[in-house]
């Protein structure tokens, strides 16, 4: 059945517009009382072989067509309207079975269709199974795959919070440290608007970080600085790099929100984030620092300038510093110095004291005003006052010592000068005081004496009276020039023409000259120059010198007095003709109470006193004496400036 | 008691702290020439040459009340009056000092009493003249 069905399906296409012509030919040609018509109903059932729904219908139409105009043309025989009936009949018969078959083939493509769709929906059932049981497996793997994912997620979303604790964490100690800095960090975009500012920043400026963020930077910076900011950081931001160097602003000068400036340190450095370039000042109040700074150099140039040596000293005697002074009062420089231990530069006596005064300042003592002597450089003594204080460092612990040394050399010389003249005018009232009370008695007995020796006629008695009476002469003769000479006024010295003197004191001895036969040559050369003395002691010694020449020629001689110029001195000679000094005397003649004279006659200070005189001038006396011939006193006396 | 006779006997005012000084002076000067009269410093002097200038004053320089400026004083109430001055080892500006002040005569003690006596005579001489 379906081979044949086949075939016929097969055959439909073109049999049935064959058949179709056919019949219509046939139609044409036969008779009218044939319904030929009636044949167009097999190619109208062919047409129910084929596939599609309305070839029935469109057959229909060409066979009702060909049926129409086969009327038309066919021959006429028989009446039109038998014709015509037969044609509608046929027509209506055509369409008929065209609609039945239409139906048919309607109900058949549905059922087709059905049984296509119940196929398909089975498939569709079948997949649908298919799909679902794949879909249950999918969701099963799905659900697998959530489950994991969940977990993974949980994990991710633990780690994520871990991450994201870690990164708050992070973040807030990053802020903490951001805000817990002692230096101030700005950081500002490339329009230089305040991004970020900092607790220290709030404080430094005075400005909250409210009100800093979103303003510009300039707000910060004093308006004379700004362009010369505004330059660096473009050309800071230009180059890109992030160096030490570029990145320093060095000192620069902040402005607080309360229109103060202070000096700040700042440095800069630059990051990239997502294409936009952010700026970072980092900023540090300088204004102690300055301050420390300016004192230190305030201490430094008071040190240096100081007039007193100031030295500073390591615990162990090393010398740490040396000022101006220092160098100035020792001749040592601070080269020579520093580094080594100070005792190198002290007397050595001095070492032991020397460790004693560290060890006191090393527990916190100080020494104050200790005069000593040091010896500069040169050989030269220096006389100091020493005051030597702990240095000590931030814990309260003695580091160092410092030592500030004043030359007093110039006060010791006033000191001593003081002290001579004071002992001086000592000397003199105890002179004056002895004098009364030696005197006194001394002339009670004297007097008491020659009172007897005028009421006594015992020779004997007498004679014990004299001595008394010529000791105490004795006595008077010494008293007076011990006397005279605690007496002596500080010299008053001022240019001396020594011819002057020679010639008044031979004028006082002219009398006494003549009378003991002594003739005087003098060989005083006029051109001499002055000399620095006071003529009163000049003239002292003179006479005394007149006086032992005279003493040394009692039978008369020649006194020779000479003055002339020699170097830068004058040189004054007194010459007799006596009977000279031997030699183991002559070394001895300066010394005080020594005497060739027989007792009562000389003090033996005569020569003494003369030689503190000279010594006293600067000058120098000196002795030649021969036995029998004579001596000679050569006196030297720097010249008068 | 000696008589005072015109032209005889000098009243001569002896003016010295230490007694003993004092007593080898008027044991000294203790004779029919003199009248002694004694003071043991400046003020007692000055008082007594208030009341009766002397004839002649022999006075110590180194005592109470003493000093130049006494040998001041005395001159102005006894400007007549020969002063003899002594002092124990006195120097020059005390000598310039003493002389300037009005004294006749300057001695530096120890002296010899012999000296004393023949200045004294030689200033009364020449007052008495």
């Amino acid at each position: 059945m379906k081979v044949v069905k086949n075939l016929a399906m097969r055959a439909a296409p073109w049999a049935i517009p064959l058949l179709t012509i056919g019949i219509f030919v046939f139609d044409l040609f036969a008779p009218v009382g044939v319904a030929v018509s009636i044949l167009y109903i097999v190619p109208l059932l062919l047409t129910f072989l084929s596939s599609r729904e309305r070839d029935p219908f469109y057959f229909c139409i060409v066979a009702t067509s060909l049926m129409w105009i086969d009327l038309f043309l066919k021959s006429p025989g028989i009446p039109i309207p038998y014709g015509m009936f037969n044609q509608v009949l046929g027509t209506v018969v055509l369409w008929g079975v065209a609609l039945g078959l239409i139906r048919y083939k309607r109900t058949q493509h549905g059922l087709v269709e059905a049984e296509a769709d119940k196929t398909k929906a089975m498939r569709e059932l079948m997949s649908e199974r298919v799909e679902r049981a794949h879909a249950e497996g999918l969701m099963t793997a799905a659900q697998e795959a959530r489950a994991y994912t969940d977990t993974a997620l949980l994990g991710a979303i633990s780690s994520r919070r871990d991450m994201e604790v870690k990164l708050l964490a992070a973040k807030v100690s990053l802020e903490g440290i951001v805000q817990s800095a002692m230096d101030a960090i700005i950081t500002v975009d490339e329009e230089q608007q305040v991004l970020l500012f900092n607790h220290a920043a709030e404080q430094m400026f005075r400005c909250s970080a409210v009100d800093a963020v979103g303003k510009p930077l300039d707000k910060f910076i004093p308006s004379r600085f700004r362009t010369t900011h505004h330059h660096h950081v473009a050309e800071f931001g230009k180059s890109g790099t992030t160096t030490r160097m570029m990145g320093s602003l060095g000192q620069v000068t902040g402005l607080r929100a309360d229109g103060e400036e202070f000096p700040v340190e700042a440095s800069i450095s630059q990051a990239g984030v997502e294409g936009k370039k952010y700026f970072t000042v980092i900023l540090r109040d300088i204004t102690q620092r300055k301050r420390l700074e300016a004192a230190q150099a305030r201490f430094e140039s008071l040190v240096a300038s100081s007039e007193d040596a100031i030295v500073g000293e390591s615990l162990d005697g090393l010398v740490l510093s040396w000022n101006r002074a220092a160098e100035d009062m020792t001749g040592y420089s601070a080269q020579e110095v520093i580094g080594r231990p100070l005792s190198d530069f002290l007397p050595k006596e001095d070492a032991e004291k020397e460790r004693n005064f560290l060890a006191l300042v090393a527990r916190g003592e100080s020494i104050d005003q200790y005069e000593t002597v040091r010896i500069r450089k040169d050989g030269r003594p220096l006389y100091v006052s020493l005051t030597i204080s702990p240095i000590r460092n931030d814990q309260g612990h003695v580091i160092g010592a410092s030592r500030i040394v004043r030359d007093i050399t110039e006060k010791k010389k006033l000191q001593e000068e003081l002290h001579r003249a004071e002992h001086l005018a000592e000397l003199g009232t105890l002179a004056s005081g002895m004098a009364h009370e030696i005197g006194t008695p001394m002339n009670v007995i004297l007097g008491r004496a020659e009172y007897l020796m005028d009421r006594v006629t015992d020779e004997p008695v007498k004679k014990g009276l004299k001595t008394i009476v010529a000791q105490v002469e004795r006595i008077t003769k010494v008293m007076n020039q011990l006397l005279a000479f605690a007496r002596r006024k500080p010299p008053e010295r001022s240019p001396l023409l020594l011819k002057d003197i020679v010639e008044n004191s031979l004028e006082l001895f002219q009398e006494r000259l003549a009378r003991s036969r002594v003739t005087a040559q003098l060989a005083l050369d006029d051109s001499c120059p002055k000399v620095q003395a006071d003529p009163d002691q000049m003239s002292q010694v003179m006479i005394n010198l007149l006086m032992n020449a005279v003493h040394a020629m009692p039978n008369g001689g020649t006194i020779r007095i000479g003055l002339a110029p020699e170097k830068d001195m004058v040189k004054l000679t007194v010459a007799d003709t006596g009977h000279g000094i031997p030699q183991e005397d002559a070394k001895k003649i300066f010394e005080p109470f020594f005497t060739t004279k027989e007792s009562g006659k000389g003090t033996g200070l005569g020569l003494t006193v003369i030689k503190g005189i000279i010594e006293e001038h600067q000058g120098s006396i000196a002795v030649e004496s021969e036995p029998g011939k004579g001596t000679t006193f050569t006196i030297l006396l720097p010249q008068s400036l | 008691m000696t008589t005072v006779t015109r032209g005889k006997a000098a009243i001569l005012l002896i003016v010295e702290d230490d007694r003993e000084m004092r007593n080898l002076l008027c044991d000294e000067f203790w004779s029919a020439e003199y009248q002694l009269r004694q003071a043991k410093d400046g003020d007692e002097a000055f008082r007594m040459v208030l009341q009766s200038v002397p004839d002649l004053i022999l006075t110590d320089l180194r005592m109470p009340a003493g000093g130049a400026d006494y040998i001041s004083r005395l001159r102005t109430i006894a400007p007549r009056c020969p002063i003899i001055v002594m002092t124990a080892f006195g120097d020059a500006a005390t000598k310039a000092a003493v002389q300037q002040a009005g004294a006749n005569a300057y001695f530096d003690k120890p002296v010899r009493i012999a000296d004393l006596k023949l200045c004294a005579q030689q200033l009364l001489n020449h007052e008495r003249t």
